[in-house]
């Protein structure tokens, strides 16, 4: 089923446009990544998905009901089936964390028998107990989002909207973050739609990325498929270019971004959690025959979660067993191609 | 000081905080309504409404522009139909309030604007209604700034309650122009003044107080509220 449908949508502020003939659709489960440069029209586009902003044509339909079509009364209803996390939170400073989420159980009308348990469960969810009764003020910024997060999902929302959830973290915060979206998405099969500007966001999350350029959408792929270089938008290239500027300089200057004949692909890839104990590259070789050396490897040592991060170059070229890569790190990126020679 | 001179300031001191209190009671009690209309009526508000915002302020302006030796004197009529006399501590609190309610209204209106729009429309957002933004996030968000408000206009109704002793209102001022004016009793005076000023300290501590345990949210004070509040 269609979680979300966005057909033929344009917008234009004061007579200009901001967004032209946005035509989407997102499936029930899916985490969509939307990228843009500041002012592409990302916060807008979400602003007319809940409803807030209206259209000027086209139409947005959430599980099937038109946005446009609805009384106000339905449409506040409908909101309370969306969950929204911001870059700044906006959590109210006069409530304690326990407030701020039974805030959005009041707002749905979730019966008072129900919300402290609700809570408690919210809480230990998204890893702060024993935090419920401090002040926004006493929190940390990632300690923050925890509670937006914790506030969007209270009402079982069907879809989860985040503005830039990340962009005021740090990396390591992030990370965690993205960790606890991507185990809601898992456990509840939640529909999450991303919005944010850094490519590395949608590489950890999202399955799918819609790249918006000046209101348009200039590219709607599968992550595999950006993986995989295919179909790729000059501007999706630009992201994929920023990420690589922390490669060492070493490597960077020995990788050619396209295909050479007889070329060795050289892999990128992140590994955390219990992942870092699988024998991936003894497996790479009883599995597909493919042998892999390891050009690079770095640990983040100050991350609470361990991660790895290898840059290594295959024996030969398989799509087989970038599949198997990719489903077993979760994050993976074909840097380039090198010279067999080297 | 005689025991009779002693109880004349005791019931002048109670006059004056009867006429101040439920003055500012009123003030609160119509004032923040205003300020509430005012806010949500304003360009980019929850309910924007040029028309009541221009014309409820400009009478708000208006009433606060009159002197108010002189609205003790417009008001008599009013305060007659009211409360059946213009004279005495009841009959001050009609013109006392009449500027309060204003006075308030302008003060309270600055704290609810200072509530960061972005908190507003995220709750909006989220599917809440107009009554529940301005009963869970203007008013809540704006508090600490509203009880200082209610500091100034107490000690302000302080010198307004004083004044009111010219038209006869009884309390402090009405001591003071007795007995410091017409007799020329300076000690008197100057008992009236001193007390004036500690009752405005003491308001000022007292606001002051209440604003920080609320302004502060990791005050051990209010954390013992809400645990108990919440075992109930
Ligand atoms: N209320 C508004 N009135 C007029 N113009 C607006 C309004 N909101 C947004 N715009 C314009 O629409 C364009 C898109 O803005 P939008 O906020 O959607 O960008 P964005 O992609 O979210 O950018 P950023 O990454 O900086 O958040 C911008 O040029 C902005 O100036
Ligand atoms: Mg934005």
């Amino acid at each position: 089923m269609s979680m979300l449908t966005v057909k033929n949508l344009c917008k234009t502020f004061d007579g200009r446009p901001v967004l032209e003939d946005i035509s989407f659709s997102i499936q029930a489960g899916e985490i969509v990544g939307i990228i843009g440069r500041s002012g592409a029209g990302k916060t807008t586009l979400l602003r007319c998905l809940n409803g807030v902003e209206g259209l000027d044509s086209g139409c947005v339909a959430i599980e099937g009901r038109e946005l446009g079509k609805l009384k106000d009364k339905e449409l506040l209803a409908l909101r309370r089936r969306i969950g929204l996390v911001f870059q700044n939170f906006n959590l109210l400073q006069s409530r304690t964390v326990y407030g701020n989420i039974l805030l959005a159980l009041e707002i749905a009308g979730i019966p008072k028998a129900q919300r402290h348990k609700r809570i408690q469960e919210l809480v230990a969810l998204v890893g702060l107990d024993g935090h419920d009764m401090k002040y926004p003020a006493q929190l940390s910024g990632g300690q923050k989002q925890r509670v937006g997060i914790a506030r969007a999902l209270a009402a079982n929302p069907a879809v989860l909207l985040c503005d830039e959830a990340t962009s005021a973290l740090d990396p390591e915060t992030t990370f965690s973050i993205l960790g606890l979206l991507r185990t809601i998405n898992q456990k509840f099969g939640l529909t999450i739609i991303l919005i944010t500007h850094e490519m590395d966001v949608i590489r950890q999350l999202a399955h799918r990325v819609i790249v918006l350029d000046q209101g348009h959408i200039v590219e709607d792929a599968s992550k595999e498929d950006l993986i995989r270089g295919q179909g790729r938008h000059e501007l999706t290239r630009a992201f994929l270019k920023e990420e690589q500027k922390g490669l060492p300089e070493r490597i960077k200057i020995l990788i050619q971004k396209d295909k050479i004949p007889e070329g060795l692909p050289v892999l990128k890839f992140t590994i955390s959690g219990e992942k870092l104990y699988n024998p991936l590259i003894s497996e790479l070789q009883k599995y597909f025959g493919i042998s892999a050396s390891i050009l690079h490897a770095s640990r983040d040592e100050c991350s609470q979660v361990k991660k790895i991060t290898q840059i290594v170059i295959l024996s030969r070229e398989d799509k087989a067993a970038m599949d198997w890569l990719l489903k077993t790190v979760g994050e993976l990126e074909v840097l380039g191609y090198v010279s067999p020679g080297i | 000081m005689s025991h009779q001179v002693f109880d004349m300031f005791l019931k002048a001191t109670l006059a004056t905080l009867e006429m101040v209190l439920s003055s500012a009671v009123i003030a609160v009690a119509f004032g923040l309504p205003l300020a509430i209309l005012l806010t949500v009526t304003a360009p980019g508000g929850l309910w924007p409404f040029p028309v009541i915002r221009k014309g409820l302020g400009f009478i708000i302006d208006l009433t606060r522009a009159v002197p108010f030796i002189i609205l003790l004197v417009l008001v008599i009529p009013v305060t007659r139909f009211l409360v059946g006399t213009s004279l005495g501590t009841a009959a001050a609190i009609v013109p006392i309030s009449i500027t309060a309610i204003p006075y308030f209204a302008r003060i309270a209106e600055v704290s609810l604007k200072e509530v960061d729009p972005s908190l507003i429309e995220s709750v909006r957002a989220m599917g809440g209604t107009r009554a529940k933004v301005i009963w869970s996030v203007l008013l809540p968000e704006a508090f600490p700034g509203l009880v200082t408000g209610v500091t100034v206009t107490l000690v302000t109704l302080i010198s307004a309650s004083a004044m009111a002793g010219v038209v006869g209102a009884g309390g402090l001022g009405d001591l003071a122009i007795r007995y410091g004016y017409q007799r020329f009793n300076t000690v008197m005076m100057l008992w009236v003044v001193g007390i004036l000023v500690i009752l405005t300290v003491i308001f000022q501590i007292l606001g002051n107080f209440i604003h920080n345990i609320f302004q502060n949210k990791n005050s051990v004070f209010l954390s013992i509220i809400k645990r108990a509040v919440r075992s109930t």
